[in-house]
């Protein structure tokens, strides 16, 4: 009883930003887009900060884009491997059972 | 029949919630990056507001379950010691997963006699055991950065893109976790229609001894189940789901770059419109398996 209560508060105070988040700013707080438009930013160092995520965003998805059609084919094969172990698994039992 | 206890409540409990919050979070967050294919997914859930709420309130209950079960499991080692399970995090114990998973795939195309003794819990269990908190942390990080991007994001706020990218790379990924996992554990001879033991917590005696050799079940149960007969249409049902899955490869391999919006599908044709929707069939399938399951653990 005691874990779950000490568990239960952690998830509270876990999650307790996001909620009063929630609350001030996002639907049930009525404001669902924030006031602040980043206009405070002149121009250029605006444009200076995009052009840098541009790059990041190009040099992540330069990894991301192999590394997942990796995993993907890596997970299907896996799991087509699996399929068979199981198939396997159930008639050895199969024939324990008749055994 | 002779059962055995295999999850405590505790953790069918994280199960449940992480499962379902995880499902509902897919079939929700899919249509943004793919809403060309996906748009009716929105459409019947009454419209972008409220398909994007109901993917944060599952995103809240996601952080919740995290953050609870985490903390739950975490006192529960340190107060009770391991009990019945294999799990440790010394090296050696990671050395023999993958000794374990290379001889378990000999045995599986019959280049080797014997399968790997495992305990409670088989490499794939513990790859499981370990990747879905893992994966769920950056989800629930990258996903309230983007909710509430203030202050993190108040000195670039150009980090929100970057914050999405990852996002969605690891959704994608999340999507081929959940397809082989259900796939694997539910559709497979031996499982289908469904594996009860993640919702009653009991399987069946002669099938512990027959997968997890080196498991010692700490509780046994006389139950009036019934003796497990596999239906042929299981058959059909894990090849539906392992061509979805490949489908879904090959949409893996369409994605191209399109600068801030990150990795996008700009090519639609035929096969993609199934992968993409054959994904949401099943996992819609998978939601009402999940209340099947509780159900049916709570009326025995």
């Amino acid at each position: 009883m005691l874990k779950a209560i000490v568990s239960f508060i952690v998830a509270v105070i876990a999650i307790s930003p996001l909620i009063v988040s929630m609350m001030e700013s996002a639907q049930l707080g009525g404001a669902y887009i924030s006031e602040n438009t980043y206009r405070h930013f002149p121009s250029d160092i605006r444009q200076e900060k995009y052009s840098s995520a541009v790059e990041t965003i190009a040099f992540l998805n330069s990894i991301a884009k192999p590394l997942l059609a990796f995993i993907a084919f890596f997970v299907f094969i896996m799991t087509a491997a699996e399929y068979w172990k199981f198939y396997r698994i159930y008639k050895e039992e199969e024939r324990g059972e008749k055994l | 029949m002779k059962e055995v206890k295999r999850f405590s409540p505790a953790q069918r409990a994280a199960h449940f919630l992480v499962s379902l919050s995880g499902m509902l979070l897919i079939i929700t967050g899919l249509p943004i990056t793919f809403s060309t294919q996906l748009r009716w997914v929105m459409d019947l859930m009454g419209g972008s507001g409220v398909t994007m709420f109901v993917h944060r309130i599952c995103g809240l209950i996601l952080a919740f379950s995290l953050a609870y079960f985490g903390t739950y499991f975490a006192l529960e080692r340190l107060t009770k010691g391991r009990g019945d399970s294999n799990i440790t995090l010394h090296p050696k114990f990671f050395l023999q997963l993958v000794k374990d998973m290379i001889q378990d795939m000999l045995w599986t195309f019959g280049l080797t006699k014997e399968r790997p003794k495992s305990g409670k819990y088989d490499w794939v269990m513990v790859a499981d055991i370990f990747a879905v908190p893992i994966f769920c942390l950056i989800e629930v990080i990258t996903g309230a950065v983007m909710w509430f991007p203030f202050p993190i994001l108040e000195s670039n706020p150009a980090l929100f893109f970057v914050f999405r990218t990852i996002h969605t790379g690891v959704a994608i990924f999340a999507v081929f976790f959940v397809l082989a996992h259900a796939t694997v554990l539910h559709f497979t001879p031996g499982n289908f229609p469904i594996n009860m033991g993640i919702f009653s917590g009991l399987i069946p005696k002669h099938k512990a001894k027959e997968e997890f050799p080196l498991w010692n079940p700490e509780e046994e149960v006389e139950t009036n189940s019934k003796p497990y007969k596999f239906h042929p249409v299981g058959y059909i049902a894990g090849i539906v789901s392992c061509l979805i899955m490949l489908l879904m490869v090959y949409v893996t391999f369409l994605l191209t770059e399109e600068g801030l919006a990150g990795l996008r599908l700009l090519e639609d044709n035929l096969l993609v419109a199934i992968a993409l929707n054959g994904t949401i069939a099943l996992m819609f399938i998978y939601v009402l398996m999940t209340f099947y399951g509780v159900v049916k653990a709570l009326a025995k």
